[in-house]
């Protein structure tokens, strides 16, 4: 598997990184625990599954990141896989034209992340810093070709470097690729369970 | 993310030093491009050779740089032939994509560009493309797609942005040619 590299995601945890490494902080994330796990009683089924072509985005602040993309795919069509609403999603082509686009935009929620790190990396870590990673994960599903539902749903990770408590609502996991693959794994089990109690979702 | 100390040293020359070379990621199939092919009259076609201008050095189509970080193509050690697969990616997800088809689309990289500078980077691709149907030139033009960002001190985040920024260049300048309208009657069924 590919290793993730710090800095290919997560702009402000990677800003407050860089400036403080040499300080030897330790950074602790944290994944928001306001949309949490999809409950299997709340999954929404379907009686006909259809063909899809799946396609798969990671952004950073908009723009496309291809190593947070390739490392996150696998993840991605886990969770439409998981999901039960369609049958056999893959990057071809399907015969009625029907297309699931995903796309997840890393946005930084933490001003100034940059001088954050740098108090922390003087005091060794004494004066602790919590930064905020947004992502919006965004579902569109294109029945035939050209018939669009849209899906929104979204979370946080925390970064805290140094002598600072726990971020509220957050719990804490063990590597920055767990949160991000815990984060990606919820925002697009929700999205699409949304979408499909769209009374316009084929059933 | 550091699983022991070497994990550290190693994660920290990447990130603060940003030494090294790193290949391109693999083009992603867009979906504006999908959605732009599906909805012309574009018959499928083949994508024939993408090669760099004689006028090039050899260098610049291997590798670009960004501070003291290398990129370089994972295709073939060219981004001329990464172009090349983006094109083809792109009309593959689209249904476009016939290696039979008496319509080949070729490419000459022309500009390959990159700067990383502290307060801005910019980034600019160019390509001649032409477009043959049984052997007669039916499309011809110079394409270019440009980009400039908010640079950042921070090479944890500069070098990053940048590299995303310069594959971006490839996706907006395949889609440039592929919503092309002299492109598009050329290439019409």
């Amino acid at each position: 598997m590919r290793r993730f590299k710090q800095g290919a995601l997560a702009p402000a945890i990677a800003c407050v990184f860089a400036v403080i490494m040499l300080s030897g902080c330790a950074i602790s994330p944290y994944v928001d625990n306001g949309l949490g796990e999809l409950r299997p009683e709340d999954k929404v089924t379907v009686a006909n599954p259809k063909p899809v072509q799946l396609l798969f985005e990671f952004q950073t602040k908009g723009v496309g990141n291809g190593r947070a993309t390739d490392f996150l795919k696998t993840e991605v069509l886990t969770a439409v896989q998981g999901s039960g609403l369609f049958l056999e999603p893959g990057p071809a082509p399907v015969s009625d034209g029907a297309l699931l686009h995903i796309v997840i935009n890393n946005v930084v929620l933490t001003d100034d992340a940059f001088s954050k790190g740098f108090t922390t990396g003087l005091t060794l870590g004494l004066a602790g810093t919590t930064v905020a990673d947004g992502y919006i994960c965004t579902v569109d599903y294109l029945a035939g070709g050209t018939k669009k539902i849209e899906q929104v749903t979204r979370d946080v990770i925390y970064g805290n470097i140094g002598a600072k408590e726990a971020p509220p609502h957050a719990e804490k996991v063990a590597s920055l690729e767990i949160a991000i693959k815990t984060v990606t794994r919820r925002m697009v089990s929700h999205a699409l369970n949304d979408l499909a109690r769209n009374p316009e979702f084929p059933k | 993310m550091m699983r022991s100390p070497l994990a550290a040293v190693v994660c920290l020359s990447w990130v603060v030093a940003g030494c090294g070379s790193v290949p391109l990621p693999q083009h992603q199939a867009s979906v504006g491009a999908i959605q732009s092919l599906r909805s012309s009259d574009i018959a499928p076609m083949a994508v024939g050779a993408f090669v760099k201008d004689t006028k090039m050095p050899a260098r610049q189509d291997k590798s670009v740089v960004s501070r003291s970080v290398t990129i370089i193509s994972p295709d073939q050690d060219s981004f001329a032939v990464y172009l090349g697969n983006v094109v083809k990616t792109d009309l593959e997800a689209a249904g476009k994509l016939d290696a039979n088809s008496d319509m080949v689309v070729q490419g000459t990289l022309t500009i390959n560009e990159l700067s990383t500078g502290i307060g801005t980077g910019t980034g600019a691709l160019g390509a001649h493309f032409i477009l043959t149907r049984r052997g007669t030139l039916v499309f011809d033009k110079d394409l270019v797609a440009r980009q400039q960002w908010d640079g950042n001190f921070v090479g944890a985040v500069a070098i990053p942005d940048a590299i995303n920024h310069y594959q971006s260049l490839y996706q907006e300048l395949a889609e440039k040619l592929l919503s092309d309208v002299d492109f598009r009657k050329a290439a019409a069924r």
